[in-house]
C-alpha cells in the first residue's frame, strides 16, 4: 500500500505540562456549518470554482472556498 | 476532471490552505502517440519517480520556471499497448499532465493525459467524499427536521483538515493572546507530537483538541522538549 510521506511518520504526543488533553465536542449543524469543510467528490462538468459556488447557494452560506483546483488548461 | 476537491464553509475556508500544500494521490490514464513495450513503460515509470524537475504549463497561477517536485510513486494499473492506466502519489503543486507528456518524450512516441481523478489530498480521500447530490438531499432533510447528524455526515469539522500536521497543544491563558496574533512561548505548550520540524507549519489546538489556529514551528520537536522558554510556534492563522 503506497501512502504519502505523513502517513508513513510515525509519531508520538508528548507532554510538557502534566495537563490532561479533553475531547472535543461534537460539533452541532450550525457550528459545522460555520466552520467545517466537506470532502466533495467533484463530478466531471462543472470547474472547481463552480462547485464552491453551488454549495455556497446549496448551503445558504456566504464564506465557500475551495482547495487545490481540479480544472482542465 | 473529478475527485478529492475539499471545500472549505464559513471560517473553514481558512485551513484550506494547509491542503493545497499536502500531497495528492491521483489515478489517470495516459494515451501514447506511439507503441511502446510494457517494459518500456515501467522503465520511464521509474525514472519518473523521486525528484523530478517541471516547467509549469503556459496557462498557470505560477511563474514559469523549472522547479522541482516529488513524485511518492507512480505505478502502472493497465498496460494496453497505447493506453496506460496509472497511479501516482505526488507532492503539491505536481502538474501531471506534464508528467505525461514529459514521460511521452522520455519514451520518444509523445504522450498526453487523457483522464484524471484525484483520490487523495492530504488527509481527504476519496472513499470518504460525498457528491453533491448527497449534501443537496441532506441539506433538504436538514432543513425539515433540524437533526443535525444529517449535516455531520456531510460536513467535517476543521480539525479533519490538519490530521496530516503536527500538533500543539496549548494552555488556556495562551488562547486569549493567541487570538490578537502572539506566539505560542514554550511555557504556553501543555503537549507535541514528534513529527514537529523547525520551520514547517503545525496545527496548534486548545486542551480540549479544538483547531484554533495554525502556525510555524520555531522549535523542532527534540528542541522543545528541551527548552524552558522563547517562541515555540509563530501564530500564521487564528481560527476562533
Amino acid at each position: 500500500m503506497n501512502k504519502l510521506p505523513f502517513e508513513s511518520v510515525k509519531r508520538e504526543l508528548v507532554y510538557k505540562q502534566k495537563v490532561r488533553l479533553g475531547k472535543p465536542a461534537k460539533r452541532t449543524a450550525e457550528e459545522l456549518l460555520n466552520f467545517g469543510i466537506i470532502n466533495l467528490d467533484k463530478p466531471r462538468g462543472p470547474k472547481s470554482i463552480h462547485c464552491g459556488n453551488k454549495i455556497r447557494k446549496l448551503l445558504e452560506q456566504p464564506k465557500v472556498g475551495h482547495a487545490g483546483t481540479l480544472d482542465s488548461f | 476532471m473529478t475527485g478529492v476537491l475539499p471545500i472549505g464553509i464559513g471560517r473553514g475556508v481558512k485551513v484550506l490552505p494547509v491542503i493545497s500544500k499536502a500531497g495528492k494521490v491521483y489515478e489517470g490514464t495516459m494515451h501514447l502517440h506511439g507503441e511502446v513495450t510494457e517494459k518500456q513503460v515501467l522503465d520511464a515509470f521509474e525514472k519518473f519517480t523521486g525528484k523530478i524537475e517541471q516547467l509549469p504549463p503556459r496557462i498557470s497561477a505560477v511563474a514559469r520556471k523549472l522547479r522541482t517536485r516529488e513524485i511518492y510513486w507512480l505505478t502502472l494499473k493497465r498496460y494496453d499497448i497505447k493506453n496506460v492506466a496509472f497511479e501516482v502519489g505526488c507532492e503539491a503543486g505536481t502538474y501531471i499532465r506534464k508528467l505525461c507528456h514529459d514521460i511521452g518524450e522520455y519514451l520518444k512516441v509523445g504522450a498526453h493525459m487523457a483522464s484524471l481523478r484525484r483520490i487523495q489530498a492530504g488527509p481527504f480521500k476519496i472513499s470518504e467524499s460525498v457528491t453533491l447530490q448527497e449534501i443537496r438531499e441532506a441539506y433538504e432533510k436538514f432543513l425539515k427536521t433540524k437533526r443535525n447528524s444529517l449535516i455531520q455526515d456531510i460536513v467535517l469539522p476543521p480539525e479533519t483538515a490538519v490530521e496530516h500536521l503536527p500538533e500543539v497543544y496549548v494552555d488556556m491563558d495562551v488562547i486569549a493572546r493567541l487570538k490578537h496574533g502572539s506566539p505560542v512561548f514554550v511555557p504556553g505548550v501543555i503537549a507535541y507530537t514528534t513529527d514537529l520540524q523547525r520551520n514547517k507549519e503545525a496545527a496548534i489546538f486548545d486542551p480540549n483538541k479544538n483547531l484554533i489556529a495554525l502556525g510555524v514551528a520555531q522549535l523542532s520537536a527534540k528542541e522543545l522538549e528541551k527548552a524552558q522558554k522563547g517562541m515555540a510556534v509563530k501564530t500564521d492563522v487564528v481560527l476562533i
